[in-house]
């Protein structure tokens, strides 16, 4: 019973969601370039696949942004964002793409009812959907896609590596069919989104995303995990004659998560390059991230001089040593010791590092030969690490025997120059 | 001379039977012309020149395109039966795919070892990777689209690679050969399980246009063809004519002094275990022992480390190996036993598996195993290849050990157990439909394994009710948030366990020591109880059932606690062919309808852990006792029962019925797994002195399984034959008024509880007036 009652809250649930949906639908796409064409739904419908196209201005304002500000972003800039720096053609190659399916879980039994796909064209940026309203019409559904992807090169998605394209993959595959782009470049937007705004946002999904980043808020949007249940009570409903217009609140759905997609990647273009058309300035918080991302791609300069914008502009507190450090061990592959040696005090006096200590113990000791600082510096770091108590014993102990070995070493050379007075 | 021990007089005058198993010469046969040059090499290079002849027929099967059942004992070489055609038909075929399926993951690594050895040293270019739960993210990918030879277990076959089968598509689209190694163990539920696994298995193949053969191999069991063809729906060719040599080997069964006559005591098997091992410890004999509960291990290495110490400090000599052990833990031990650091291992059936220990010279059985089967494979551990070993079975008080040291012939003489399956279990069978549902659209017609298109199509139509299928066109397609195959257990408890963690040390950073299932966890981990892990002994402070877990503190006590478990038994169902009973046991109280003398049906077990008992080391006397609070664990099962007619019973008080059938309910549930060849844990007998059902004094005899898997069935079947056999071992024991080898301790079941059990049996016995043969 209290099952039952259960289910009956839930369905009762999504029929008031998507009923607020169709209501909000048009004023919610606000001025799209063509109108939006409802999807024909419910049983009338004979095709098992229906393509629907919505155009959008390249000067249709999605939260703070124009959906064309991501056309300003170079061509490497985009490269730096995807983590691969193969050729691909421009912007204007981009799919833009985004499943809905009907479960989480992975693996064969989950199925994608919904790919949208958006693509730049002269003047426009055009979302197109292919709705699946029957799964055994799964191989035109995919053929249909195929076609949407027709002269795209290159994809950008949201999470697309680990779920969306697997996905499509084994769905071409379950139908003896070939996945249109094999190893494409793939710019996938979580990983450097994570990189940047995971210090500061408690989660970093495209909701979350789209809150903080964006200055986009979803009004009567269905939530993500109800996606599948509306498309099992759809196609239930549909065998029953009903279910006109459920899925409408889907669509809109996905068109949201794509125009993200590209003011998403406006946005994380112009935390790397300052140049890009963007809303606010980069913050401090930014440019660090920008920072730690092009550093694992062995981009030393810009990430130096990102770190250096990120201590210039005010880090937060509990940031400051990353960036620091960040900018001590790129200052350090260029050799620029001032700058090493600046940075490590910085450090040492700011949250008393023991390994900034051991930093400022070697450049005394090797660049600057004053072995009397660098024996007390070496000995601040052994005391400072003494006190501490949190880090591991394993970690902890080499440490402490590599502080002792370099103690001993000054000291020998210290005595060294005493006995060896002036010849 | 492991053998020695026997000189001791003690020893010798506890010999119930002695038999000598004579050392067998090998049955060689060339290599097969057909093999690949390079595969001669590397076996020459393995010191390998022939074959026995059970390998080469193996191969000369496989070459024929039939799948096969290799049955032949411990060590003797049955990795080559499977080895050889695969690695052979890579060399020819590099394109060519095999699937390894072994029972548990530590065999699995052993595996990979040995096709190493054959395949490393000449570059032949054959990718054998083990593909399980510790298989790095990292390798995983690489091992899907290039491994020739993938290496994995049931379970990870069930979650891990037929629901993603689209990135196996290289896999499974050359898949030419299934090897199920230890198809001995597919029995009862978790063959149930694994046969549906290969249903789909074989299904996903299909679909990619490949049809493997199957190779398996199994220790001795009285069916092993029945079970290979049940377990992969397949025709398949027996290859059972052992070639290889073994050396001589000693078994013997012993029986521990009566120390107490009137109550039927005998000395502990444990403690006589311990003594019979020390013996051969002191002597540097590497020794096995096999212990039958988790329980029994710790406290026989409890009890071994004590008297193997030579100083103060444990030299790791003696070690436990049973489930809940973590792996790397068990590694080391098995590493210890080949290297002969460790000369004494205390072990549960986990080591019956062809684990590689090495050699053993002696193997030391505290209690019957419970099945004929797992009697000879634990007695050969010991003298694994060749040269002279020795294997004690220490017999306890309970019935069928007591059966057997009195019928010494019955065990010798007596073929190895059936393995029982039952593919078409509704429960299991529905589980994998959904899996395979979830793998592959079903469309119309389609069969599963050997279930027909029609039963296909009713559950499928079942689960389209359920709304976890969408019927569109002639498909059904699965419609369900969720991954079916995670919800799904191969074995009734293994994804389901508690863990038992230490905080013995630092309550902030607890220590993770053991696993227990979830079934056994009332029993073993409830508040109060004292759990031992390799000897150390915990008091568990603390369950928190909901999460799953034991907070436990190290204690040195110098007692241990064993739970009483409470089962009642509800029938929901009986079978309406019930009616053509041999005999009607009588008119009901009402005289309205006849109750059957027995009866086939559906019931509901419930069975709750109730309270524990301290039990005191050496003495094992009851120094106290607690409450258990644990919720209790429901199972709708299959089961068989039958009825004392009220003319059997007339003139006895209430009490002295249910004297009678707890006596009877304890000879069944020993007796019966004799019969049904089954392990006692299989089933559970209950009695009630009124029924509800059947308002008569009732026993029952159920499936320990949920849905059954034909235990009841068969039982119901050969009634007459177990009340019978039971009357036989209740008749046929020495003890005066009932012990726990015939009708249990005289303190359950009343001091007239062996006279009246016999009675009443009689009185069934001669219900119906036929022979007592006559089943």
């Amino acid at each position: 019973m209290e099952y039952r009652d259960r289910l009956e809250s839930l369905r009762k649930m999504v029929e008031d969601i998507s009923r607020r949906g169709r209501e909000r639908g048009r004023e919610r796409d606000g001025n799209p370039a063509s109108t939006v064409p409802a999807v024909p739904c419910g049983r009338g419908v004979r095709d098992a696949v229906t393509v629907t196209e919505t155009a959008y201005s390249l000067d249709h304002v999605h939260g703070e942004y124009r959906v064309g500000s991501v056309l300003s972003a170079s061509h490497r800039l985009v490269q730096v964002i995807a983590r691969d720096f193969r050729e691909f053609d421009g912007l204007s190659s981009v799919a833009f793409l985004d499943t809905e399916t009907t479960g989480l879980a992975g693996g064969t039994g989950t199925l994608a009812f919904l790919v949208g796909i958006g693509r730049f064209e002269p003047g426009s940026f055009k979302v197109t959907q292919i709705f699946l309203h029957d799964p055994a019409g799964e191989p035109e559904f995919l053929e249909k896609t195929s076609s949407a992807l027709e002269g795209a090169a290159a994809i950008a998605t949201f999470n697309g590596k680990s779920f969306d394209i697997p996905l499509l993959e084994t769905r071409y595959a379950m139908n003896r069919m070939r996945f249109p782009l094999a190893d494409p470049f793939h710019v996938d937007l979580l990983f450097p989104s994570r990189r940047i705004w995971s210090p500061v946002l408690q989660s970093c999904s495209l909701s979350s995303l789209e809150e903080a980043v964006l200055g986009f808020r979803r009004e009567g949007d269905i939530p993500g995990w109800l996606i599948p249940s509306i498309y099992a009570s759809y196609l239930h409903d549909r065998d029953e004659g009903a279910g006109e217009g459920a899925i409408e609140p889907v669509m809109s759905h996905n068109r949201t998560d794509i125009l993200s997609l590209t003011v998403l990647l406006a946005r994380l273009a112009a935390c790397f390059n300052e140049s890009v058309d963007r809303g606010g300035a980069r913050s401090a918080v930014e440019a660090l991230g920008a920072g730690l991302h092009c550093e694992s791609l062995g981009l030393k300069r810009e990430a130096l001089r990102l770190y250096q914008e990120s201590l210039a502009s005010g880090i937060p507190g509990n940031l400051l040593p990353r960036a620091l450090w960040g900018a001590l061990r790129l200052s350090k592959g260029l050799r620029k010791w001032d700058q090493c040696l600046d940075l490590a005090r910085e450090l040492a006096g700011s949250s008393g590092d023991v390994h900034a200590w051991i930093e400022i113990a070697k450049h005394d000791e090797h660049r600057s030969k004053d072995y009397a600082a660098a024996l007390s510096a070496a000995r601040t770091a052994l005391e400072l690490l003494q006190a501490r108590r949190a880090i591991t014993s394993t970690s902890r102990s080499r440490l402490e025997a590599d502080i002792h070995h370099r103690i001993q070493r000054l000291e020998r050379k210290m005595n060294g120059n005493r006995a060896r007075p002036s010849t | 001379m492991p053998k020695s021990i026997l000189l001791d007089p003690r020893i010798k005058r506890c010999v119930a039977a002695v038999r000598e198993l004579p050392p067998r010469d090998a049955e060689y046969a060339p290599l097969p012309e057909s093999l690949h040059p390079m595969l001669k090499r590397a076996l020459a290079e393995n010191g390998i020149a022939r074959l026995y002849s059970h390998q080469a027929e193996a191969f000369e099967c496989v070459t024929a395109g039939e799948n096969i059942a290799v049955v032949t004992p411990t060590a003797s070489g049955k990795t080559l039966c499977y080895n050889l055609p695969v690695v052979d038909s890579i060399l020819k075929d590099p394109s060519s795919r095999a699937i390894y399926l072994f029972p548990t993951k530590a065999l699995s690594q052993d595996q990979v070892a040995q096709i190493h050895a054959i395949t490393q040293p000449f570059n032949m270019g054959i990718k054998t990777y083990t593909y399980d739960g510790d298989t790095p993210v990292s390798a995983r990918k690489a091992i899907r689209s290039a491994g020739h030879i993938v290496v994995t277990n049931p379970d990870m076959l069930h979650t891990g690679i037929l629901p993603h089968h689209t990135k196996w598509l290289r896999l499974f689209q050359n898949l030419k050969y299934v090897v199920v190694d230890e198809l001995h163990t597919y029995r009862g539920v978790f063959g149930s399980h694994v046969g549906n696994v290969l249903r789909r298995l074989k299904r996903i193949a299909a679909f990619y246009g490949s049809h493997p053969q199957f190779i398996c191999c199994s220790a001795t069991i009285a069916n092993p063809l029945e079970l290979a063809e049940r377990l992969t729906s397949e025709t398949v060719r027996l290859v059972d004519r052992n070639g290889a040599p073994s050396g001589k080997k000693t078994f013997i069964i012993y029986n521990p002094p009566i120390v107490n006559r009137d109550l039927g005591i005998r000395k502990s098997c444990l403690l006589e275990a311990k003594n019979l091992a020390a013996n051969l410890i002191s002597e540097d004999i590497q020794t096995i022992v096999f212990a039958r509960s988790r329980l029994a291990v710790e406290v026989l290495v409890t009890y071994l480390k004590d008297a193997a110490m030579k100083g103060p400090v444990d030299d790791g000599r003696v070690r436990g190996y049973r489930g809940g052990y973590l792996p790397a833990e068990r590694r080391a031990i098995e590493r210890g036993l080949r290297d002969g650091s460790v000369t004494c291992v205390v072990a549960t059936d986990a080591l019956e598996l062809g684990v590689d220990i090495g050699r053993m010279e002696a193997a030391i059985m505290a209690g019957y195993p419970g099945s004929v089967a797992s009697s000879w494979q634990q007695a050969g551990r010991a003298g694994r290849r060749s040269g002279e070993s020795l294997a004690v079975m220490v017999m306890s008080s309970a019935p069928v050990d007591q059966f057997i040291a009195q019928n010494p012939s019955y065990f010798f003489g007596k073929p190895p157990e059936h393995g029982h399956l039952n593919p078409d279990n509704l429960y299991i069978l529905l589980s994998h439909l959904k899996c395979a549902a979830f793998e592959i659209p079903f469309e119309d017609g389609d069969s599963f394994g050997t279930v027909p298109p029609a039963a296909v199509a009713d559950a499928l139509d079942y689960l389209a009710d359920q709304k976890i299928l969408h019927r569109s066109g002639n498909k059904w397609f699965w419609m369900d948030d969720s991954f079916p195959a995670e919800e799904i257990s191969l074995r009734s408890a293994s994804s389901d366990n508690f863990v038992v963690v230490d905080t013995t040390e630092a309550p902030a950073s607890p220590r993770l020591i053991g696993e227990v299932d979830r079934f056994s966890a009332p029993m073993l981990i409830h508040e109060g109880a004292i759990y031992i892990h390799e000897g150390q002994q915990y008091h568990v402070d603390r369950l928190d059932f909901n999460e799953q877990k034991a907070y436990v503190t190290k204690v040195n006590v110098d007692y241990y606690t064993d739970a009483n478990l409470a089962v009642s038994v509800r029938v929901i169902r009986e079978n309406d062919a019930n009616d053509d009973a041999t005999g009607e046991a009588g008119d009901d109280l009402d005289g309205e309808r006849p109750v059957p003398a027995k009866s086939l049906g559906e019931v509901v077990v419930t069975a709750v852990a109730t309270m524990y008992k301290k039990i005191k080391f050496y003495t094992h006397e009851n120094v106290g006792s607690g409450r258990i609070h644990v919720p209790e664990e429901q199972m709708q099962t299959a089961a068989y029962w039958f009825v004392a007619p009220p003319d059997l019973t007339e003139g006895l008080s209430k009490e002295e019925v249910q004297s009678a059938l707890l006596g009877i309910s304890n000879a069944v549930a020993n007796i019966a797994p004799l019969h049904l060849m089954c392990s006692p844990r299989d089933i559970g007998v209950v009695s009630e002195v009124r029924s509800p059902h059947t308002r008569l004094p009732t026993v029952y005899l159920y499936d320990s399984y949920p849905g059954g898997i034909g235990l009841a069935e068969k039982a119901y079947e050969i009634h007459r034959l177990i009340l019978a056999a039971s009357l036989d071992l209740i008749s046929g024991c020495p003890c005066a008024d009932g012990c726990p080898s015939c009708v249990g301790p005289t303190v359950e079941v009343g001091s007239e509880g062996k006279k009246l059990s016999i009675r009443v049996l009689q009185g069934l016995l001669e219900v119906g007036g036929e022979s007592r043969d006559g089943i």
